[in-house]
């Protein structure tokens, strides 16, 4: 398996206040797949992926992604960690204001060793006449879709999607799961979608539900329809 | 608001760097401004009030024929002037010489500061400085020329405030020259007794009076108060602290009280989601500004009420370091009351209106945009070098810059503050030194000065004779010096502004006196002899240039001409060796370096002040530029966070966002320069009428080499002390945020 989490456990507060954000989560995903993250708010979904993204520790537990083990990194090899091999594409975008949108993608392939081409990028994700635009210039599909070629620049081996169509209408998320499709297919990229959105796990791989920081369920998706076939 | 009110201490928990930066900045620019207004106060307030209440003399005289008690009261009542006869006489002790006075009873009084006033001819009063330097109290016994007399008290003379044995003296000391006074009676047991005359006016008549005096009794010299300096440097000290504090003061509180103001805007203006959080529970507009307004209030406030604390336990050591030189006064130390109402008022005030502005400003905004945090819309951006190909790092730079004008000003104001304080104190130091070298240089080839007590005719055998003396001009209380000059001399470099040559027999003015005049070449100019009265009209034909000597220059033959002296007349002779001379006919005998010794004396009154600038000028830029560094850190959490997400290392980090002000530091110095130079220049100008002297504003390349350093290494300092900060940002943050 590409990621393999293990009884993964993460609490906040003490005492009293003491709270299982993750409490025993085992998760499995095979490279290259779409997995989508389902689950309430409070489930433990974003602190999943703040594990997998190398953001935050867990107090136990073991996480091995392609056959690296994660939880014994040190914050240098975590941020190593992060450079190479993660992509992340935000709710809202986080692109920064001031740059415009080729100056954004560059912001990561700049300090990636080996980058996708910016060009390649942004012509995958319909980009590339916009490129001179900034931020505040664009509609939130295509900040969104900005955000996904800044994550898959540097041609990291899971790209980690937070609520991506979160801020976005019907039409335009469509059109960003059609991407994400696209980088997947193009790429051959591990893809992991945590959404509030059930009707996006028709267009996964992988189906994982949380529930009270354990994984409820994982199967792998046998009706997946593409992503512009989807109801949303 | 009970419940919301609790945010005030978890704010201040959250935002204590903040806090701590803006309260300090505003406690030093507090202090800064009570302790030297206050100081100046105690200092000014202090002098001039002894030398009024103890009637200090107008000017003082001798003359030919002596003037007795019937003629005094005669030119009293003639002129409504006040006269006396004083009298003194310089005894030797083995450790030290006291010059004893006869107690007067009009001019020159004594101020008592300890003890009471003699009674009797066997007391005396002494002069405190002296008194404490030899270890003399009230109640003890001094000798004086073998008798013994008991110390009555410790007083002060309003025309020895500045204790100089002699007039030409530089360096005073106090164990080594005392001032003694008695009784009348005691007095005149003394022997080789000497006096003068001390005139007041009660009208503007002085030339009037002089000219009686000069018809009837030949006065030998005259001396006004304006130029003695036993009386005028303390009015000096009082003008020119009071020229600093009143051009640097202002300058410096307000610069202060504005960046504070604009970061707190700033910081308000990020609250907008909580903002819009309020008004979407109901809460009233005015429920909201108050809520706010305490926030501005905690800098302001607490920031004033600290710097008023400390300057109550500042202001009399900062007058007494100050006014060292001068005779120990029992100074008035109390806190200036306008200052102290600035102090309380002006910092709370503009935080308190920056603060509103923000508030009301989010207010006028649509609360869901508020909530969205999105309430400043979508600007439109500058497409400044978008598709140049430069990288992308240098793009953010300057684009962060110039989008965030009002950020880039107040760190720009943050550096310049210190910045600008520290060289303006090298400005002051460079600019003196200047004049020194330039004085040395005006004063010509010369190496010995030998200053007359008489009038000669007969030639100089090795030397240049030169025919000096006082005058004034007319309808001015500012006194030059009118020099004959003989013919091509070779001991002085006069070089005119024009570049001509001078013509022998005419009219020159140094810049310096050009300057307090107003006067340029062609000109006419009326001036009146001191001695005499007597009236004459010049017309200047150039201006020499020497900033340092408030000087007309002329042949000796026009000199002795308008002093009424037969023509080759003489009372200072240069040289530049060492000439035998008859000792008992040289009042002065002065060598170059004497002169530059008393240029140095001069400026080392003022450096004092000058260091104190320097220093806090250090902290002010410690901590002002913390401040804006710090609010450009939480100005770009949100950008830290998510870099650290990406994969930025926190050297890259601190490289891509922190270093985006390092541009500034040369701007920044550049701009305060600037400033300083300006700004001393327009002080400087007003030296001309306080000091008679002309200063040009200069600065050396070492000291703007401090200046930059000291900018560049506050600067890195706080950005070193807030990289931890950075450090600290939460990567989750930028998860969380839906700022956009």
């Amino acid at each position: 398996m590409f990621i393999e989490l293990k009884n993964a456990v993460k609490t906040y507060g003490e005492d009293d206040a003491l709270v299982y954000a993750l409490n025993g989560a085992d998760l499995s995903i095979s490279q290259g797949e779409i997995c989508v993250v389902l689950g309430p708010s409070g489930s433990g979904k974003s602190t999943m992926l703040n594990m997998l993204g190398g953001l935050d520790s867990m107090d136990s537990g073991e996480l091995r992604i392609g056959g690296r083990l994660i939880t014994s990194m040190s914050a240098k090899e975590l941020t190593e960690y992060r450079r190479e091999d993660i992509g992340f594409v935000f709710q809202f975008y986080n692109l920064i204001q001031d740059l415009t949108v080729a100056e954004n993608i560059e912001v990561v392939s700049d300090i990636s060793k080996n980058p996708l081409k910016t060009q390649e990028v942004m012509a995958a994700l319909d980009i590339d006449k916009l490129k001179n635009r900034f931020p505040a210039e664009l509609s939130g599909g295509q900040q969104q879709r900005v955000a996904i070629a800044r994550a898959i620049i540097k041609n990291p081996k899971l790209l980690l999607c937070d609520e991506l169509t979160g801020a976005l209408d019907s039409k335009s998320s469509k059109e960003v799961l059609k991407y994400i499709e696209r980088v997947n297919r193009t790429f051959s990229m591990t893809i992991i979608i945590i959404t509030h959105n059930t009707a996006i796990k028709d267009m996964a791989d992988r189906i994982v539900m949380i529930k009270d920081g354990k994984v409820e369920s994982n199967e792998r998706n046998s009706v997946k329809i593409r992503a512009e076939e989807l109801k949303i | 608001m009970m419940n919301l009110n609790r945010r005030y201490r978890r704010n201040l928990r959250h935002s204590l760097s903040f806090y701590i930066s803006a309260t300090l900045l505003t406690s030093l620019g507090v202090l800064f401004l009570i302790s030297m207004y206050s100081g100046f106060y105690a200092i000014d307030t202090g002098f001039a009030g002894i030398m009024k209440t103890e009637n200090v003399e107008d000017a003082q005289f001798t003359t030919v024929l002596p003037i007795d008690e019937d003629g005094m009261r005669d030119l009293e009542e003639e002129f409504h002037v006040e006269l006396e006869k004083i009298r003194y006489v310089d005894i030797k002790e083995p450790d030290f010489t006291v010059r004893v006075f006869a107690e007067a009873q009009k001019i020159n009084t004594l101020a008592i500061l300890e003890g009471k006033d003699i009674s009797s001819d066997h007391e005396i009063l002494l002069n405190r400085d002296f008194a404490a330097a030899n270890g003399y109290s009230p109640g003890d016994s001094f000798s004086i020329d073998g008798k013994e007399y008991l110390v009555a008290g410790i007083a002060v003379r309003p025309d020895y405030l500045y204790a100089q044995k002699d007039s030409t003296d530089f360096y005073l000391d106090d164990a080594d020259f005392g001032q003694v006074t008695m009784s009348p009676g005691a007095f005149s047991s003394l022997k080789n007794t000497q006096a003068y005359y001390a005139v007041v006016y009660r009208e503007d008549n002085s030339v009037a009076f002089r000219k009686y005096l000069s018809d009837k009794y030949f006065p030998i010299s005259y001396l006004p108060a304006e130029s003695n300096n036993r009386i005028d440097l303390c009015r000096d000290i009082g003008k020119q602290y009071g020229i600093i504090v009143g051009w640097i003061i202002p300058v410096i509180f307000g610069m202060i009280a504005v960046i504070v103001a604009v970061v707190l805007g700033r910081k308000v203006k990020k609250e907008q989601k909580q903002i819009g959080t309020l008004v979407a529970f109901g809460y009233r507009k005015n429920e909201i500004v108050r809520h706010y307004a305490i926030y501005a209030l905690i800098p302001g406030v607490i920031g004033s009420i600290i710097g008023i604390l400390i300057s109550l336990f500042l202001v009399k050591p900062l007058v007494l370091l100050i006014a060292a030189d001068f005779e120990t006064i029992n100074f008035d130390i109390r806190l200036h009351v306008p200052a102290l109402i600035m102090a309380l008022l002006i910092p709370s005030a503009l935080y308190l209106l920056a603060s509103l502005i923000a508030v009301r400003k989010l207010l006028r905004k649509n609360a869901i945009l508020l909530l969205a945090g999105n309430a400043e819309g979508k600007k439109k951006k500058s497409r400044l070098l978008v598709g140049c190909k430069i990288s992308f790092r240098r793009k953010f730079l300057i684009r962060n810059l110039l989008a965030n004008k009002s950020r880039t000003f107040v760190v720009i104001m943050g550096m310049c503050v210190g910045g600008f304080l520290c060289a303006f104190g090298f400005i002051m130091v460079d600019s003196c030194n200047y004049l020194i070298r330039e004085g040395l240089d005006a004063a010509g080839r010369y190496e010995y000065q030998y200053v007359l007590n008489t009038i000669e005719t007969k030639a100089v055998s090795g030397g240049e004779p030169m025919l000096t003396s006082l005058f004034e001009a007319k309808g001015k209380d500012d006194l030059f010096t009118l020099s004959g000059l003989v013919e091509n001399p070779k001991n002085l470099a006069l070089r005119t502004k024009s570049g001509e040559e001078i013509e022998y027999g005419k009219y020159y003015f140094t810049s310096n006196a050009a300057a307090l005049y107003g006067v340029s070449a062609g000109d006419t100019f009326t001036f009146v002899n001191l001695l005499t009265a007597g009236e004459y009209t010049i017309t200047v034909k150039d201006i020499i240039i020497d900033n340092t000597q408030c000087a007309l220059y002329t042949s000796s033959a026009e000199a002795a001409r308008l002093m009424g002296l037969p023509a080759g007349s003489y009372n200072v002779v240069l040289s530049d060796k060492e000439l035998d001379i008859d000792k008992s006919t040289i009042a002065v005998e002065r060598t170059k370096t004497d002169i530059k010794e008393q240029l140095d004396f001069g400026i080392e009154l003022m450096m004092k002040m000058i260091y104190i600038f320097i220093v806090l000028g250090v902290v002010l830029c410690m901590i002002s530029v913390y401040l804006t560094v710090n609010m450009l850190i939480e100005e770009n959490r949100h950008n830290i966070s998510m870099l650290k997400v990406l994969g930025y290392k926190t050297r890259e980090i601190n490289r891509l966002v922190l270093s985006v002000n390092h541009i500034l530091v040369p701007i920044s110095f550049a701009i305060y320069i600037f400033a300083a130079l300006q700004l001393s220049g327009l002080m400087f100008k007003s030296f001309i009428s306080a000091f008679n002297i002309y200063i040009e504003p200069d600065i050396t390349v070492s000291s703007m080499g401090i200046c930059l350093l000291i900018l560049a290494g506050s600067y890195f300092a706080a950005l070193a002390m807030l990289r931890k900060k950075a450090y600290r940002v939460d990567m989750v943050e930028s998860l969380k945020d839906n700022r956009e």
